[in-house]
């Protein structure tokens, strides 16, 4: 994945970043649960993109550390990374083009899950973005 | 024998009156209350009796059976079960680490300030027709139905001040209730 892709894929993801932005506005910060930074991205997620044989191998990060991702200016393309691999795994585990809705509950974790937890969740995110489309 | 029957009847009667006088006294001191929405509904403040709510850690999902959500129940006005979330992926430890606070302070206080990142009074929108399982209330003995409508959890305040947050910083000196709290707008 070239950086003007990346650049093309933030541009054409506009609305779901700013949903991103706009729910985790609060969480920045967050040192006590997994997720950290402004778009949440887990220590596990955080090796995955700096891993040279990884699942995103083709397009990496380097010398990335935990606290930098308080900064957004590192934050934001990290997690645009992992949103367009997600992407690609929640096309895979559906078995075609996966919606928004669909990519933001995978990037939550959230795509197969049938609890109800998943359900009052996605319930959240979808009253932040009818909110966020009225303004 | 007469006048014994006639006591039992008494008693019988006494003891039933007292049980409906208790259940209602109960229910005229519990109460859950919207107080405040913000402009475009992003925030709202609750007032809900310590009575009124439940907490557990729950499994996140089959895919990180590792994580957990924080996760009050908040019975409203309606005796349903309103779920409120805490949007973050917690490990047991910090999760129970975080619900064993707020349920000393709910141990404390009788009315607990909840904030909010959700409209409190918009329209219920049934999007899904799950019908997902009861929630138990210890205080009440009983089960109730859950509500279609859900918050994110923003915080949670005891009337003696001591507050609970979704997400606690690394940074000292954070607020709580954090910023977006009290609703000015």
């Amino acid at each position: 994945m070239s950086p003007s892709w990346l650049y093309a894929f933030l541009v054409h993801k506009k609305i779901e970043f700013e949903i991103f932005n706009y729910i985790f506005y609060n969480f920045i910060d967050n040192g006590i649960g997994y997720g950290y930074g402004l778009l949440q991205i887990t220590k596990q997620s955080l090796k995955i993109l700096q891993d040279t044989n990884g699942e995103v191998k083709d397009f990496i990060f380097e010398d990335i550390r935990l606290k930098d991702l308080k900064n957004p200016d590192i934050a934001i393309p990290m997690g645009i990374r992992w949103l367009a691999r997600k992407q690609d795994t929640a096309t895979k585990k559906l078995g075609r083009n996966a919606t928004h809705d669909e990519l933001a509950m995978e990037y939550k974790g959230l795509l197969k899950s049938k609890t109800t937890y998943q359900s009052q969740s996605f319930k959240n995110y979808k009253g932040h973005y009818e909110r966020l489309k009225k303004k | 024998m007469n006048v014994l029957r006639r006591s039992k009847l008494i008693l019988i009667w006494l003891i039933f009156l007292f049980s409906c006088t208790t259940t209602s006294l109960k229910q005229a001191n519990s109460f859950y209350l919207v107080t405040k929405v913000s402009k475009y509904g992003g925030q709202s403040e609750v007032i809900v009796t310590s009575d009124r709510i439940v907490i557990e850690c729950g499994k996140y999902s089959e895919e990180y059976p590792d994580y957990y959500w924080f996760t009050l129940y908040l019975l409203d006005q309606n005796n349903e079960a309103i779920m409120t979330l805490s949007e973050i992926k917690h490990s047991i430890k910090t999760c129970s680490q975080k619900k064993k606070l707020a349920e000393n302070i709910l141990a404390k206080s009788k009315k607990i300030f909840i904030g909010v990142m959700s409209d409190a009074l918009k329209p219920i929108e049934k999007i899904s027709d799950d019908n997902f399982e009861p929630i138990y209330f210890k205080q009440f003995n009983k089960s109730f139905k859950l509500s279609q409508r859900s918050f994110q959890f923003a915080y949670l305040q005891g009337d003696a001040g001591a507050c609970v947050k979704a997400v606690d910083t690394i940074e000292k000196n954070q607020p709580c209730p954090p910023e977006d709290f009290p609703i000015k707008e």
